[in-house]
């Protein structure tokens, strides 16, 4: 393609005004050469030949995946030949369809007349809209961004992408499997806002009878912060904390506290939540460091319990001190761990959503088929406004067996 | 989010308005701590105008108190509003700088020895 991903200067043709008969004063006379000055002064149009646009997943089920729009329309859709497919009894056979237009840097969306509508910035389409470069479109659950981007970046951006995929599996990697058998079981979602989030769990026997759970929240997210949280979760996952008893939530912090001090790694501090279960004595040894509480929740779903001792995050001072607290855990609780990311939520409506509304759902039944963490998830997604969420949402269920 | 530096004479005052959300730290980052440690005085950070917090304004935060702290020099946080204030007490901010709930309170804080 000519001048495929150049920027082409389409206003230069050589539309001469006035010619200015005294040089200009950075002239040198003598070249013989004068600044021309235009009788209308105007700015170069750019002409973005060769651009390419592209639908890219926010949310749904492959996030990052890219859709390139061609001369055709694509076509959305519950069923082929829809070339987006959304498998969702919510969105319509053929749902809409989006269009580039000669000339427009936007895209022109069509809802064809589906059942439950489709969405352009939050905003339900009649008939047709535009959609912005960066603006977002919904269908059912499935969120795209529109992209507008020269060639070689689109290229850059997908070598990119690839990498971040590798690095974002290794840290999912790390993470353990969901426990769905034995005297303790565990449930979580974790859903980093960006490719890379800063948040992690992690939980293991410590022998016959007790059970460390814990949850890392590194500030930020990205990939600076992500490494923080390989070399946080590792150290934990090895328990390569060198005189330290993991039963001990406080010794566990001061210990991570004199190894990841921020001054020596990138500024960065975390915040934590650490417990140890005893099976044989029925009770929780906990310890926060800046993090807000856990919620241990009964079995018979009455009341939760806030968890929370007052410590810094770990890494902010040398020598801080830490205490830990204890709690009698009744068989049959349920503890809940999140990050703050799961209830620091901005809503559809513009509402202000935040901790206690989290806690009023963690009371609410059990849905069928659809494992715990994943229930408060889908309540908390269904509340939010579209688009990737702003922090990193993760939530750990961990369920105490009589 | 928007910073105002106001000069104290030996020290300084940040007025911070806006959410210090990620994207409102990358925003005044550069110009919030390189205004910290220009002083040969006490900053006070107001955030009477401040309506969220994040981890990393917080962050942003301690690493103008730990600068100002290697050099005998104290930062005092002011007027955050109540939500502010809740996030600061489970985050046990207090241990590492003072809170103090307005702007003469955190004078007379900054003024001590």
């Amino acid at each position: 393609m000519r001048g495929a991903g150049r920027f082409t200067l389409a206003g230069a043709d050589p539309t001469i005004g006035t010619v200015n008969e005294s040089p200009a004063p950075d002239d040198d006379a003598s070249a013989g050469d004068r600044t021309v000055i235009r009788a209308q002064p105007r700015a170069p149009r750019l002409e973005r030949q060769g651009w390419v646009h592209q639908l890219v997943v926010v949310e749904g089920a492959e996030p990052g995946r890219r859709f390139p729009l061609g001369a055709e329309a694509l076509r959305v859709g519950r069923k082929p030949p829809s070339d987006i497919v959304v498998a969702e009894a919510e969105v319509s056979g053929r749902h809409c369809e989006v269009l580039v237009e000669a000339g427009h840097d936007s895209l022109v969306v069509t809802d064809l007349q589906s059942t439950n509508g489709t969405f352009v910035d939050g905003v339900r389409v009649q008939g047709r809209a535009r959609l912005r470069e960066g603006g977002l479109l919904q269908v059912g659950r499935l969120v795209l961004r529109h992209d507008h981007k020269p060639p070689q970046e689109v290229q850059a951006s997908e070598e990119l992408d690839r990498d971040l995929d590798k690095a974002g599996r290794y840290v999912q990697s790390l993470l353990p499997l969901p426990l769905h058998s034995g005297p303790v079981l565990t449930d979580w979602v974790l859903v980093p806002s960006a490719r890379l989030g800063g948040d992690a769990l992690g939980y293991q026997a410590l022998d016959d009878h007790r059970f460390a759970t814990w949850l890392i929240d590194v500030a930020g997210h990205g990939t600076g912060a992500a490494m923080h949280t390989v070399s946080v979760l590792n150290v934990l996952r090895q328990r390569a904390l060198p005189g330290v008893d993991f039963a001990r939530p406080e010794q566990v912090l001061a210990r991570l506290n004199a190894m990841f001090q921020m001054d020596q790694h990138g500024g960065l501090y975390f915040t934590l939540w650490y417990g140890v279960h005893d099976r044989r004595r029925r009770c929780l040894d906990f310890a926060c460091a800046g993090h807000h509480a856990g919620y241990l929740v009964d079995p018979q779903r009455q009341a939760c319990k806030a968890l929370h001792t007052r410590n810094l995050m770990i890494g902010a001072m040398p020598g801080a001190r830490f205490a830990a607290d204890q709690v009698e855990v009744e068989p049959g609780s349920r503890l809940y761990l999140f990050s703050d990311g799961a209830f620091d939520i901005a809503t559809r409506d513009g509402r202000a959503f935040g901790l206690q509304d989290l806690l009023g759902l963690l009371l609410q039944p059990d849905t069928e088929g659809v494992g715990e963490a994943e229930r408060l998830h889908r309540a908390v997604r269904g509340i939010a406004r579209p688009g990737p969420f702003d922090d990193d949402f993760t939530v750990l269920v961990t369920t105490y067996e009589p | 989010m928007e910073l105002t530096v106001e000069d104290l004479g030996h020290g300084c005052c940040l007025r911070l308005a806006g959410r210090l959300d990620s994207p409102g730290v990358d925003v005044v980052e550069t110009r919030f701590l390189a205004a910290a440690n220009q002083g040969r005085g006490a900053v006070l950070v107001d955030l009477s105008s401040v309506s969220f917090v994040s981890s990393m304004g917080i962050r942003m935060l301690i690493a103008a108190a730990k600068t100002l702290h290697a050099r005998n020099l104290r930062l005092v946080v002011f007027g955050a509003r109540p939500l502010v204030r809740e996030l600061f007490d489970t985050v046990a901010l207090d241990q590492i700088l003072p809170l103090a709930a307005d702007e003469s309170e955190a004078l007379q804080m900054a003024a001590r020895p």
